[in-house]
């Protein structure tokens, strides 16, 4: 008998790459394996993205180029294996647009000097320096509607856009070697405001080649938001379509994945009323990605989302899985653990 | 019979694929113990129902089979029971179900459930809406037996899905255990094996493999017992199980000489015990027949069947073939399953003795004795961190096949150094105590016993 089924997929695809798919030297927090010793079997989780995100972070705190370069190459490689691990490449958007608006300026620009001198062939080093500009630029501009933008702020904003986007266009030969490049691309293009045949071009482009790239979904699924002239139904076709795209090896995890991403920038009371987001598919997304890697974050994403959606039941069976370890709403409006206990009981 | 097909719909085109998600659920019929149903989901997304009639009471098992999904996708299956007043069957969980993955993987899935309420039951299906799904399910009744005490049985799962009931009595003042061994499936998975006591609560649970049985108590109110054996992932197979009364162990039972009659069955003892009781349990004299490089595998298992402690041992011994048990959590019948080793018999001698304890203090020695095979002997002393300590054992009286060793423990009862005697005496090097606490000193003659021996312990001062 199974609940959920176990994370075979995600063993078996990984077996033509053990080394890499066990390969933890980069984690501080991994256990110590000792010579000789079968490797442990690790299924990665969003926990895993999180440290490596924090571990790309130190590195580039202490210009330890060389870790970052390994890092992605072996990264890439879980990535195009399409095996366990695959997802680890995306720590190094979630480090860049982490770290970066946190910093200075001139220490940024210090430390994208520094690498370029170290390696001046580097493909990520452009890519995360379009990051650089493209978080810079957004800095400038801050965050309200454009008509509150000084001119100003606005000049500045584009100035730095375009410096990302010649960065980028000047390093395409071994910028696209990464999705990381295509990432930024489209980051940077949306914000400069390029149509949307233009970002699609790069998204069709990306996705083809590095179809199992999360970020790259998200940045083009970024532009088709309401705010940012796009409509529900359009991110809807997306998403259906990236599901399409990754099922080989997500399932219908990246339904879920995008969506959340859709949740994050709604500011309404009726998510499930408002976008075309369906709950039963949602649902089975997350069924989905607990199959594949089973953790506690997922289990308290789902159970926070069947809140919402007001699925009752699921709520319930949810929160009796997790226990005491329930920890819903992380990072959402009215949502919470409490809150949603007292729903599943039949309050609210 | 072979199973029949229902095509559930008619091809729909690529384009609307995505988008037939809120559609009307499509509607079937399965019927418990019939032919298993080939169900075609062709329409990508398309929610589908399977009901059945069931008795409030009845034990059922679904079994999903052969799932297929095209475009190939890692996306599941799922299916929920509901009963008839629409609300979800309690106590089942969601069953999602993944294609094989790989050439050489045939996996099934399963679940099962026991009806609440007599009347018309849906099984909802929900596929991914990215691609079509095929599969078959299978909706069964266990397969049934009744167990009398020695009488082996071999009990065939047919049916992708199905689990197996097996009752036996139990009578007032008498223990019982179960043995489930020789498992065979194909694919080859391990058989879950539930007890369940007389007014349906799990008493135990363990897993059986073809490699290794299991062995269960059968214990506590008279009346009827259900052993639930349950392959995973809707294996198909066979195994045998056979009750058997207990073969009651004490802390002070004196060695009991034992052997199995076949290669994979597995010796069960039922040992009851106290709360806080720390006790050895070992075997000597083993023997394999005919003399394979194999071992067998030596388990306390706690009173729910999940292990306490266990250990390999393997011929010709390295070490002693010997578990400790420390400060048993409860009271109640621990289950000592010794499992044969491959492709042969085993013999030997069952040990178990409950440690000797005291305390020792620093310049102040103490006699000790193992006046039973396999004992243990903790003497414990308050230590300070940073203490330097020496322990000594002297006058080592013990038969000359008895290894003595002399271990220290750290007050959470972790090692932090072991000697063994050499020429009726040992003497450890001076050791610096890390923490403020409780620690212990165990004697342990493996599974021999020591006549007498004195036990000191030195603090050595420190520097000025």
């Amino acid at each position: 008998m199974r609940i959920l089924c176990v994370p075979i997929a995600v063993l078996l695809a990984c077996a033509s790459l053990p080394q890499l798919a066990v390969a933890q030297w980069w984690n501080p927090q991994a256990q110590w394996q000792k010579p000789g010793e079968p490797a442990p079997n690790i299924v990665y989780t969003g926990a895993h993205i999180e440290l490596a995100s924090v571990a790309i972070q130190n590195a580039l705190q202490s210009a330890d180029f060389k870790k970052l370069e390994r890092m992605h190459e072996e990264f890439l490689a879980l990535e195009q294996s399409g095996g366990n691990g695959r997802h680890l490449l995306s720590a190094f958007e979630r480090a860049f647009q982490s770290s970066f608006p946190r910093q200075d300026a001139q220490v940024l620009k210090k430390v994208f000097s520094d690498w370029n001198a170290a390696l001046p062939q580097s493909g990520l080093r452009r890519a995360a320096e379009a990051w650089m500009w493209h978080t810079l630029a957004w800095k400038a501009r801050g965050g309200g509607f454009a008509s509150e933008v000084s001119p100003e702020a606005f000049k500045l904003f584009r100035s730095h856009l375009e410096r990302a986007a010649r960065g980028l266009q000047e390093s395409q030969a071994p910028g696209k070697a990464s999705p990381l490049w295509y990432s930024a691309a489209i980051a940077v293009a949306g914000s400069l405001g390029e149509i949307p045949a233009v970002l699609d071009g790069m998204f069709d482009e990306g996705a083809k080649r590095f179809p199992r790239h999360l970020p790259i979904y998200s940045a083009r699924l970024n532009y088709l938001l309401p705010q940012w002239g796009g409509d529900y139904a359009r991110v809807d076709d997306f998403i259906r379509a990236a599901v399409r795209r990754t099922q080989g090896t997500e399932g219908t995890v990246f339904y879920k994945t995008l969506y959340a991403r859709v949740h994050e920038s709604y500011h309404g009371s009726a998510f499930f009323r408002e976008t075309k987001a369906s709950w039963r598919l949602m649902k089975h997304a997350f069924l989905d990605e607990l199959a594949q890697a089973p953790s506690d974050d997922t289990l308290n994403a789902f159970a926070a989302m069947a809140c919402i959606a007001q699925d009752r039941e699921t709520t319930a069976q949810v929160l009796a899985e997790l226990g005491t370890r329930a920890n819903l709403g992380a990072g959402m409006q009215d949502v919470s653990t409490e809150v949603c206990q007292e729903f599943a009981k039949g309050g609210r | 019979m072979p199973p029949f097909r229902i095509v559930l719909a008619a091809l729909a085109a690529i384009s609307t694929c995505g988008y037939a998600a809120d559609g009307a659920p499509l509607k079937l019929t399965i019927a418990i113990d019939g032919a298993p149903l080939e169900v075609d989901l062709r329409e990508p997304g398309r929610p589908a129902q399977m009901s059945f009639q069931a008795r409030a009471g009845q034990r059922l098992g679904l079994g999903i089979a052969g799932l297929q999904l095209a475009p190939a996708s890692v996306s599941g299956v799922s299916f929920v029971v509901r009963q008839p007043d629409g609300s979800l069957l309690p106590r089942t969980k969601l069953l999602h179900c993944l294609p094989p993955i790989g050439a050489s993987s045939q996996e099934d899935c399963d679940t099962g459930f026991t009806i609440e309420r007599t009347g018309a039951h849906l099984i909802e299906i929900d596929p991914p809406f990215s691609a079509s799904s095929r599969f078959t399910a299978t909706l069964s009744t266990p397969a049934t037996r009744v167990l009398s005490v020695d009488k082996a049985e071999t009990i065939a799962i047919t049916r992708v899905g199905q689990d197996a009931r097996l009752s036996v009595d139990l009578a007032a003042g008498s223990d019982l255990s179960i043995e489930v061994r020789d498992v065979a499936s194909k694919p080859e998975q391990p058989f879950a094996v539930r007890v369940y006591r007389p007014d349906g609560t799990k008493a135990s649970e363990s897993v059986a493999a073809s490699s290794r049985g299991v062995s269960l108590p059968i214990a506590g109110p008279a009346g009827t017992y259900v052993v639930e054996v349950d392959p995973a992932k809707g294996a198909l197979g066979t195994f045998v199980a056979v009750a058997r009364a207990a073969a009651a162990l004490t802390l002070t039972t004196a060695p009991r000489e034992f052997s199995s009659s076949n290669p994979s069955e597995v010796l069960g003892f039922v040992l009851q015990a106290g709360a806080g009781q720390s006790f050895s349990v070992a075997i000597d004299a083993m023997k394999f027949t005919p003399a394979v490089e194999s071992n067998v595998v030596l388990a306390v298992n706690n009173p729910d069947g999940t292990r306490l402690k266990g250990l390999g041992c393997s011929l010709p011994a390295k070490v002693p073939c010997k578990v400790g048990i420390r400060n048993l959590p409860a009271a109640g019948k621990y289950t000592v399953a010794i499992s044969s080793p491959m492709g042969a018999t085993v013999s030997g001698r069952l040990l178990v003795a409950e440690e000797v304890t005291g305390t020792i203090n620093a310049d102040a020695p103490v006699r000790v004795e193992l006046k039973r095979p396999s004992q243990v002997a903790r003497y414990t002393f308050p230590g300070t961190a940073g203490d330097v300590v020496s322990i000594a054992l002297a006058d080592v009286a013990a038969a000359p096949s008895a290894s003595v060793v002399a271990k220290l423990e750290r007050p959470e009862g972790f090692p932090m150094l072991t000697q063994m005697a050499m020429q009726g005496a040992l003497k450890t090097n001076p050791v610096t105590l890390p923490v403020t606490g409780t620690y212990s000193i165990l004697v342990d003659a493996g599974t021999g016993m020591l006549d007498s021996a004195t036990l000191s312990i030195t603090k050595i001062p420190k520097a000025p």
